[in-house]
């Protein structure tokens, strides 16, 4: 075997491995936020539990505002069927967006709801209520830092993504489109945070 | 049964086998080099005149030093480069190796009570055998298997199969997570790396061959130069004799796999037995494995590589022709030596669907009463005495010192019982901080507020500012249910918020980080709590997020790393004792136990810790023998007026950390 066919068999055995490399960086990125997803996964459906229990409380005093109750079900039902179909491929363009839609119009609801509550002293001064509204708002934060977690991953595999040399070759490799983030609007929920003393 | 070994020489016997895997594999090279060049010399002689015949005679005629030295060099410098670079991606971290097998990791607040079930398992055993809890992940197989991956206990990682969650009772998963437990404290995880990397070297040769092969039949009827006119010939046989080499070389990778693997198996077994008392579960898992419906299998053609590293064997226990060969003993073999009393059926096994635990019930007293415990675990309601044992003269010390040295490394049931009981103790807002990555940091922040309520409120000024909004109400509300709590466990709530921990995004963990650090310095100096937590934390987060550094086990003897050991018990000694003079003396006990000069204590202050964090990192390349001599060197001189103070048993807690050798809390505690 001749000195140019070695070398040339050498220096296609470094790009080889480097593709390899490329690979499977590409899929260990994707691996990771697909993981965090699942964290978000098990704070959204802690709230999407709570919110029943919510409910039914409530129901005994707002005898006159099942319209305003029932959205909220509907409404819960809805993001809790988006986050199923998310969680089977998250980072996926429209099933984030159902998942943002779902849980917006939740959060609309459940705001909506809020206002009715405020309306009735005797419903929020009841301790199973209390109780509720601050796991609801304590989940609220955990959603958030999970949410943020999730984001920093997939922006990760999109900036890895779009670098070079991946991007020439990361559409053959099945890697053709960046992830999506995942974006909540800013909403209001039932209760503020008690206030915060150093005692 | 063979007998099974203390930690640390374990350890020091996977470094012996390692050398024995690398000797293996220098010898099967040197095979793979002669049979091809011998190989390649013969088809030669076939076509040298006379053509048409071989005889042995040709053959040496036609072994030039220039073929040897050719294909020599050539296969040699492949199957380094190629072993290099399997080592090199497989070292990125236990994390990597789940990944690349398929897995998925469960979120340790997962609320599906098989998941739960296995995650409050692989709690429970890391916090018995000292070690930072692993992260669990699964793989989504119906066959009964696990797997423990991993450089180092830092950024190991506990595979198992879906299967496995769905077919095991809570003894067999004991079992089944004992023995992968087993494989992490004896060593076995590095070097299975290796043995990976070194098989994967002699692979590539076979596989070279191939595409050798299936590329040059369209190029060779293309060649005209006369004097090349063999040359395509010659490369095609080229292939077919690389293919067949990596087929003999795959062979003997697999003797090796299986020299190296087999009798390592039988250990993890005897350990598993001897963490958890129970022979029933470990057998109760082999006999499930056993049974037709369910079976060890991998679908998966990625486990084939890692086939030695699985619990049960990959292909599903078939007989294969060469039972040689086999990387586990016959499962037969197995569960006979682990219950001698077997009668030799199988029983069918039932699936359990997926359950979600509603959010309310969440307790896990609840989640595991329904589960057959560990019969002989009891009611161990009350946790041994806090700090404050009170023991009389340096000679009980030292025997005192000598077995708790000894207990190093050895997890028993005593361990896992108390474990238990210790996690199920916890108050439940610490037990759910713990488990969810947002409370998990707000508890580490709660562990370090200080008690004085000027420095508290520049404390939790600084936290408003820095941290993400609802921490500072949260880490109130964790704090006033640490009161309760002995200081020893606040060690152990670390060690459980790990996974959580994990679960972090790089961002997010620089940010914990800097804002752990400002906390601290916030009064200015540092404590040896502060020290320990600080230390433990990027120990074991740092491979996690910043890439594994690998580094070889130490080799340096106690006597080359002298000034830092005595700096470390310098350490200890004054952070026990009030006045200069007792802490001298504490410190020439322990140094005599280890023949260190004792007159090389260092009195003054370390602010900052920045000499002691020096000499631990200098002590982590000490010889794995002789880390229990420090250690016992250290209880020495903690023990040396009679009374373990909290300060003094955080540190303990810390090196033992550092240095990686796992220290059980029943050790801890006495």
């Amino acid at each position: 075997m001749s000195i140019s066919t070695i070398v040339t068999l050498v220096v296609l055995a470094l790009l080889l491995f480097g593709l390899i490399a490329i690979y499977n960086r590409l899929v260990t990125l994707r691996n990771r936020f697909q993981n965090a997803f699942a964290q978000i996964e098990v704070q959204l459906k802690r709230r999407y539990d709570l919110i029943p229990n919510l409910v039914e409380v409530a129901k005994g005093y707002l005898k006159h505002e099942r319209e305003t109750l029932e959205a909220v079900i509907q409404a819960r039902n809805q993001a809790l069927g988006a986050l199923q179909a998310a969680a089977k491929d998250p980072g996926n363009a429209s099933a984030m967006q159902q998942l943002q839609g779902g849980e917006n119009m939740l959060a609309g609801a459940l705001s909506r709801l809020n206002m009715v509550v405020e309306q009735y002293p005797d419903l929020k001064a009841n301790e199973n209520m209390a109780q509720l509204s601050e796991e609801m708002t304590s989940t609220e934060n955990r959603i958030a830092f999970a949410r943020q977690a999730f984001n920093d991953s997939v922006m990760t595999f999109n900036t890895y993504r779009q670098s070079f040399p991946p991007l020439a070759v990361a559409g053959m490799f099945g890697f053709g489109q960046d992830a999506t983030l995942l974006q909540f609007e800013d909403a209001e929920q039932i209760k503020q945070a008690p206030q915060v003393s150093f005692q | 049964m063979p007998g099974t070994m203390d930690f640390f020489e374990a350890q020091a016997a996977a470094h012996r086998t390692t050398l024995r895997l690398v000797g293996l594999f220098i010898a099967a090279v040197l095979a793979l080099v002669a049979l091809t060049v011998f190989l390649v010399a013969a088809v030669i002689a076939f076509n040298m005149p006379p053509s048409g015949y071989i005889s042995l005679g040709k053959i040496f005629h036609a072994l030039s030093p220039g073929l040897i030295l050719g294909i020599g060099g050539g296969v040699i410098g492949v199957v380094l480069v190629a072993s290099v670079f399997r080592n090199l991606s497989l070292s990125q971290g236990g994390r990597a190796i789940a990944e690349s097998l398929g897995g998925r990791q469960l979120p340790p607040n997962s609320n599906d009570r098989n998941e739960r079930r296995v995650l409050n398992v692989v709690e429970e055993m890391a916090i018995a055998a000292g070690l930072p809890v692993p992260p669990v992940y699964v793989m989504d197989e119906d066959g009964i298997n696990a797997f423990a991956a991993g450089y180092s206990p830092d950024d190991a990682v506990i595979g198992v199969t879906r299967g496995t969650l769905e077919m095991l009772d809570r003894d067999e998963l004991q079992g089944v997570i004992g023995h992968e437990f087993s494989h992490i404290l004896n060593g076995d995880m590095r070097l299975n790396i290796r043995l990976m990397s070194v098989l994967f070297g002699i692979l590539v040769i076979g596989i070279i061959g191939r595409s050798l092969l299936m590329s040059r039949p369209r190029r060779g009827f293309r060649q005209r130069s006369g004097s090349r006119r063999g040359g395509a010939a010659h490369v095609a046989v080229l292939g077919i004799a690389l293919l067949l080499v990596g087929y003999v070389g795959t062979f003997f990778g697999n003797m090796i796999k299986a020299a190296v693997s087999r009798q390592r198996e039988f250990l993890a077994d005897a350990s598993a037995v001897q963490f958890t008392r129970n022979p029933a579960g470990l057998a109760g898992a082999l006999r499930k494995i056993g049974s037709l419906s369910a079976t060890s299998k991998i679908r998966d053609g990625r486990a084939e590589e890692m086939s030695h590293m699985f619990f049960g064997p990959v292909g599903g226990g078939k007989r294969s022709l060469f039972s040689s060969l086999a990387t586990h003993p016959p499962l037969e073999a197995r569960i006979r030596a682990v219950d001698p009393a077997w009668d030799g059926t199988f029983p069918a096994v039932a699936r359990r669907a997926r359950q979600e635990e509603v959010v309310s019930d969440t307790d896990r007293k609840f989640a595991a009463a329904g589960e057959a415990l560990n019969p002989a675990a009891g009611a161990l309601g009350d946790l041994p005495p806090a700090a404050g044992a009170v023991l009389g003269g340096v000679m009980a010390a030292g025997i005192l010192a000598d077995s708790a040295a000894g207990r190093m490394g050895h997890v028993t049931p005593d361990d896992v019982d108390e474990a238990h009981a210790l996690i199920d103790g916890l108050p439940k807002p610490l037990y759910e901080a713990s488990h969810d990555p947002f409370g998990a940091r707000a508890m580490i922040y709660s562990l370090l507020l200080a008690s004085d309520q000027d420095l508290l409120a520049t404390q939790m000024t600084l936290l408003a500012e820095r941290a993400e909004p609802g921490v500072p109400a949260l880490i109130l509300d964790l704090r006033a249910a640490q009161a309760p709590l002995p200081p020893g466990q606040r060690l152990t709530l670390l060690q459980l918020a790990m996974p959580a921990l994990k679960s972090l995004s790089e961002a997010q963990f620089r940010h914990f980080i800097q804002t752990l650090a400002a906390l601290i310095r916030s009064d200015g100096s540092i404590h040896a709590f502060e020290w320990v937590l600080h230390q433990v934390l990027l120990k074991e987060l740092r491979p996690h997020f910043e890439g594994v550094r690998r580094r070889s086990a130490g080799q340096k003897s106690l006597s080359i790393l002298a000034p830092a050991a005595a700096t470390l018990l310098s350490t200890v000694a004054r952070a026990g004792q009030n006045d200069t003079e007792a802490a001298r003396a504490a410190f020439a006990a322990a140094a005599a136990a280890i023949d260190l000069d004792t007159s090389g204590f260092e009195a003054d202050t370390d602010p900052n810790m920045a000499r002691l964090s020096a000499a631990m990192r200098q002590l982590r390349e000490l010889h794995p023998l002789s880390q229990p001599r420090l250690l016992k060197a250290c209880i020495q001189c903690v023990l040396h007026n009679g009374r373990i103070q909290d300060s003094e048993r955080d540190l303990l807690h810390g090196v033992a950390a550092a240095l990686d050798c796992p220290l059980p809390p029943l050790v801890a505690e006495h």
